[in-house]
């Protein structure tokens, strides 16, 4: 068979919503696709570790001191699901973190931003992690098997994550105004780089959807995004700072203020305004600690 | 303070649990490598559970009315009893590995006997906290094989940490208040003098071992010990160890002890931003829920 | 450093089952770590670990009873999170009473979704 007529065939499989299992022949697109799509899921988890990280040794009680390290610590777990299953497809583990320290590969862009109050920490709890389990749900149906099986782990995982976050959001609306305030405030910061986590509207040539590692449209994900999250907050007298966010009857779906994608771009790009502040710290750790590596990767001494 | 010496014991190891997993906990997301973060995360939860244990056993036994929260994070930073090794920063992985192996191993003994205390609440509490230690002393044995048994670089990484750790280690086992006293109602079942003469004797083989035992001949202190309340100051860097002696092959205990004061209450000039850091929201806010 | 497939029971009955992957120097760091890469939530009673391209199966030596924690970690499992959904409707309820509920055009037949996305 020519590379063409293979290619072909599992297309066509993948088509008739075929799954792939791991170490089958692949196409070199899906494979390059799905590395990269994987390794940047992988390094958002582990730089999203980073801004709930900073509020574990700040937390206000025992309790969530204990919930929040909890939390930060699935992430991290999440992210070496991840690398795994990129690392099998044929990109080491150490040059993926040396890619990502050096700032040469991407992260969802809500991992660019701090988080600045306890306020923040109970927004990404809930919403953003309401946002990634809407994207990692749809990632369950993805064509190519080691992935789905990663996500079978992590999704559970990120459900729990969710019901904490909204535990974490009901203390704040039901506590004290300065409370309140607290959320209210984080949402109002918070919600445009959340409008960007689904990506752009539209996009001529989704390479993803075609392979199928992607199953749903971003803008479908988005929808669903605001149809599960939005009457909540509005039941707990939380508005969202976009005036046109509302359900259109006629169109049956929710109209809802384009954000300025420039900043999306920016961002993703390497210019958040905690990227280079981050990615540094994490180069240091890296750098300094190639002793440990190179420790784990010398031959034991004789028993 | 109450004048029960019980809860001085319970609130010395409750606060070097608490600390101490407050200073492992912010590896989570950095250590140098991945499964390893989840690890040591874990060591850190448990932890910090435990000193949640020990914080409810104290108000249960009528020692304290203040619940956890108000224990860990509503105190001021001459009420917390742990030793002064476990305020310091992580520094580099060296360190805190060498100074998760010191702590847990001593930790270990410290349990060991308390498993016996005539305060049966305590050896219950106790006990339980046991089958958890036992990963952690498995965890950082493992640790210092590998690099105790490993290239150059990262036997010497693991020799600084020791040196560094090792001088305020043996303060964990600086007496507590009231020792004595502790000792007659045999709710510490041996003092802490003995404790740490066990602790040092084993450590000691273990470096000896792995030819690692120089860092018990020589190792600086950390920084300057600056007690509250007391006039006492100690800025030079000490090159012989403070009590730490060799006598007929084994390593003992004699005389003095760096790093001491936590279990009064005096602690290093590490403590305070840390404090400060942890206590912050739980005090800006009183009576609030989170 | 090599990878090491890592093996569960969920139940004392089962045969080994892949859960998934870690990369370790050697057996016994590979099991140290794997206690609690895969096991912290309790997710079986028994583990192993086995190098790629190897045969020989290493168990790991706690059981059942220690895996997952021993003190409180329900912190970190569904079990301690199973009243949020019944707090929501209490608290949407109380701010509606307050005349706080935000009242702009949502979908029909949804006064409020009561349970997020399961996973």
């Amino acid at each position: 068979m020519t590379y063409e007529e293979r290619t072909a065939e599992f297309k066509g499989r993948i088509a008739g919503g075929q799954k792939i299992e791991a170490g089958e022949w692949l196409p070199d697109d899906f494979r390059q696709a799905a590395l990269k799509f994987i390794e940047m899921h992988a390094n958002s988890e582990v730089m999203g570790a980073i801004p709930e990280g900073t509020w574990v040794p700040r937390a206000p009680t025992l309790k969530r001191k204990l919930s929040l390290t909890a939390k930060v610590q699935d992430e991290v777990g999440h992210g070496q699901i991840l690398y795994r299953v990129a690392e099998d497809l044929g990109k080491s583990r150490e040059q993926m973190f040396d890619d990502l320290v050096n700032g040469r590969t991407k992260f969802h862009n809500v991992f660019h931003y701090p988080a600045e109050t306890w306020g923040d920490v109970a927004y990404i709890g809930w919403l953003i992690d309401g946002a990634a389990l809407v994207n990692q749900k749809a990632l369950l149906d993805s064509s190519y098997l080691p992935y789905v099986r990663a996500m079978r782990r992590i999704c559970p995982e990120e459900s729990l994550h969710l019901r904490h976050g909204e535990e974490l959001v009901l203390e704040l609306v039901s506590g004290t105004p300065a409370q309140r305030e607290l959320f209210q405030d984080a949402v109002n910061r918070w919600w445009e780089p959340t409008m960007h986590f689904f990506g752009p509207p539209s996009k001529k040539r989704d390479m993803l959807l075609e392979w199928g590692i992607k199953t749903r449209s971003n803008e479908s994900l988005r929808q669903e995004f605001f149809t599960t999250y939005v009457p909540k907050l509005w039941d707990l007298g939380i508005s969202v700072p976009d005036p046109a966010l509302e359900w259109n009857e006629e169109k049956g779906e929710w109209d809802w203020s384009e954000p300025n994608w420039d900043e999306f771009w920016k961002v993703v790009g390497g210019n958040g305004p905690m990227t280079s502040v981050r990615l540094a710290q994490r180069k240091t750790v890296w750098d300094t600690h190639a002793w440990v590596r190179e420790a784990f990767a010398g031959i034991p001494a004789a028993a | 303070m109450n004048g029960d010496p019980r809860l001085a014991l319970v609130l010395s190891v409750a606060d070097d649990e608490l600390v101490i997993g407050h200073r492992h906990s912010e590896w989570t997301g950095w250590a140098p490598h991945i499964e390893e973060d989840l690890a040591f995360s874990s060591i850190a939860q448990d932890e910090m559970a435990h000193a949640r244990l020990l914080y409810g056993l104290a108000r249960a036994a009528g020692l304290t009315d203040r619940d956890e929260d108000a224990l860990a994070l509503g105190r001021e930073p001459a009420e917390y009893h742990n030793a002064v090794l476990c305020e310091r920063p992580n520094g580099d992985w060296g360190y805190s590995v060498a100074r998760q192996y010191l702590y847990d191993t001593a930790d270990s003994v410290r349990l060991e006997a308390l498993a016996s205390s005539s305060w049966r609440e305590l050896a219950d509490v106790v006990n339980v906290m046991r089958l958890e230690e036992t990963y952690h002393v498995d965890h950082a044995r493992t640790w210092f094989s590998r690099l105790a048994g490993g290239p150059v670089t990262g036997r010497q990484r693991l020799a600084d940490g020791l040196s560094k750790a090792i001088g305020e280690a043996v303060a964990v086992f600086e007496p507590l208040p009231d020792e004595s006293k502790l000792i007659s109602d045999g709710v510490l079942p041996r003092s802490s003098e003995d404790l740490l003469n066990e602790w040092l004797g084993a450590v000691g083989k273990e470096l000896e071992a792995a030819s690692l035992d120089f860092v018990l001949e020589r190792h600086g202190s950390v920084g300057e010990m600056v007690p509250t309340g007391s006039g006492e100051v100690r800025g030079e860097e000490v090159f012989s160890p403070p009590g730490v002696n060799r006598r007929d092959g084994v390593w003992i205990h004699e005389g003095g002890f760096a790093g001491a004061g936590g279990r009064r209450g005096r602690h290093s000039d590490d403590f305070v931003p840390m404090w400060e850091e942890m206590t912050m929201l739980y005090r800006t806010h009183p009576g609030a829920r989170w | 450093m090599a990878v090491f497939d890592v093996f569960g029971k969920r139940t004392a009955d089962d045969d080994w089952t892949l859960v998934g992957g870690i990369t370790a120097p050697d057996p016994e760091m590979a099991l140290v770590l794997a206690k609690e890469t895969h096991f912290r939530h309790k997710e079986g009673v028994a583990y192993a670990v086995r190098r790629r391209g190897e045969e020989e199966l290493h168990v790991g030596p706690y059981d059942a009873g220690v895996l997952g924690g021993v003190t409180d970690h329900s912190y970190r499992r569904q079990e301690a999170y199973t009243g949020v959904g019944g707090r929501q409707k209490r608290v949407s309820r109380q701010i509606q009473e307050r005349g706080l509920r935000i009242d702009r055009p949502r979908p029909p037949g949804h006064p409020s979704r009561d349970t997020e996305p399961d996973g």
